[in-house]
């Protein structure tokens, strides 16, 4: 090991050692003992944060929302028949439920509870919010589901009509939100930025492009 | 990977009530250091193995979590302090190796995992 400059670690340049945090240090210390021990490797690791990056959350949902926006022909198939269309883009783990995809338009907002369960379209929206699953939205979603939207920030005029739809085990629903005024220009994978999780639940609008910068 | 792991790994993270929930923005997670997300797959792996049930986790971080002291402790302090309770309890390795090993990585004497 070379001499250790006390200095040298403020300078942050990769090539001289940081002292990791403490935290950091049992981290490092678990992982080594527990490869060490056969008990993991490293790639199971890798593994299970890329998966957990890349292919949980909303995103998924987000992708097809957005090629719903931009590619007619996509989003007839979506609202036709939501489960082949989702699997066109490779999405799994839908062979058990049906996926049904509804619109929002000026005139007609959609939202999605479940009063029986958490059932929820993982594939597509990821973990479901704890909201999702309390009593008191599943109930007052039904009741008064203006109200509802109201706490979260939107608000709609009386001419729009709000539609209530209850997943069960067997059927599963997407909202498309209304696509952001000013985004004509934007591709595809930009849009997808804009659409956010409670956007495809209905409790919320996808966001303006200035939001994302 | 398959589409039921997949969807495994939401449902047990799904079990974890919402004051101990992995943080996420919109749904999805946030890891403010590279080794939050060593933490996290370790856990998360490792349940998936079999090697323990997600209870056993869950219980801890619950403990853990509710123990916070007001030290600014933040959410992954927590989870890996569970992580080497339950790697304690489950007889893999004892406090004293995993501190041990810990003070080789903070004095510079081990760098790298071998």
């Amino acid at each position: 090991m070379p001499a250790q400059d006390p200095d040298e670690h403020r300078h942050g340049t990769e090539h001289h050692w940081n002292p990791p945090e403490e935290t950091e240090a049992k981290v490092r210390a678990l992982e080594s003992l527990l490869v060490e021990a056969g008990v993991l490797t490293p790639a199971d690791i890798d593994q299970m944060v890329d998966e957990f990056e890349t292919n949980l959350g909303p995103m998924n949902g987000a992708k097809v929302v957005a090629k719903a926006w931009v590619d007619p022909a996509y989003r007839e198939r979506l609202l036709a028949d939501a489960s082949t269309a989702i699997e066109e883009l490779g999405f799994r783990g839908l062979q058990t439920e049906v996926v049904v995809a509804v619109e929002n338009s000026p005139t007609v907002h959609h939202m999605v509870v479940c009063t029986l369960c958490s059932c929820y379209p993982w594939t597509l929206l990821g973990i479901p919010p704890t909201w999702f699953k309390d009593n008191a939205y599943r109930s007052r979603s039904v009741l008064e589901p203006r109200s509802v939207l109201a706490d979260f920030g939107v608000t709609l005029g009386p001419d729009v009509e709000v539609k209530v739809w209850d997943t069960s085990a067997e059927v599963r629903y997407l909202v498309i939100p209304q696509r952001p005024a000013g985004t004509e220009q934007m591709a595809e994978a930009e849009l997808a930025d804009l659409v956010t999780r409670d956007s495809m639940l209905g409790v919320g609008f996808a966001l303006a492009p200035e939001a994302v910068g | 990977m398959t589409g039921g792991a997949n969807t495994d790994l939401e449902r047990v993270l799904s079990l974890l009530p919402e004051r101990v929930a992995v943080p996420r923005r919109n749904g999805e997670p946030v890891f403010d250091a590279p080794w939050q997300s060593r933490a996290f797959g370790m856990v998360v792996s490792m349940h998936q193995a079999g090697v323990f049930p997600w209870s056993e986790f869950k219980t801890r971080l619950i403990e853990e979590v509710g123990h916070a002291d007001g030290s600014g402790a933040g959410y992954y302090d927590h989870w890996v302090a569970a992580f080497e309770r339950l790697v304690a309890d489950l007889g893999l390795f004892t406090h004293e190796q995993m501190d041990g090993r810990a003070g080789e990585f903070l004095r510079g004497d081990r760098r790298g995992l071998a």
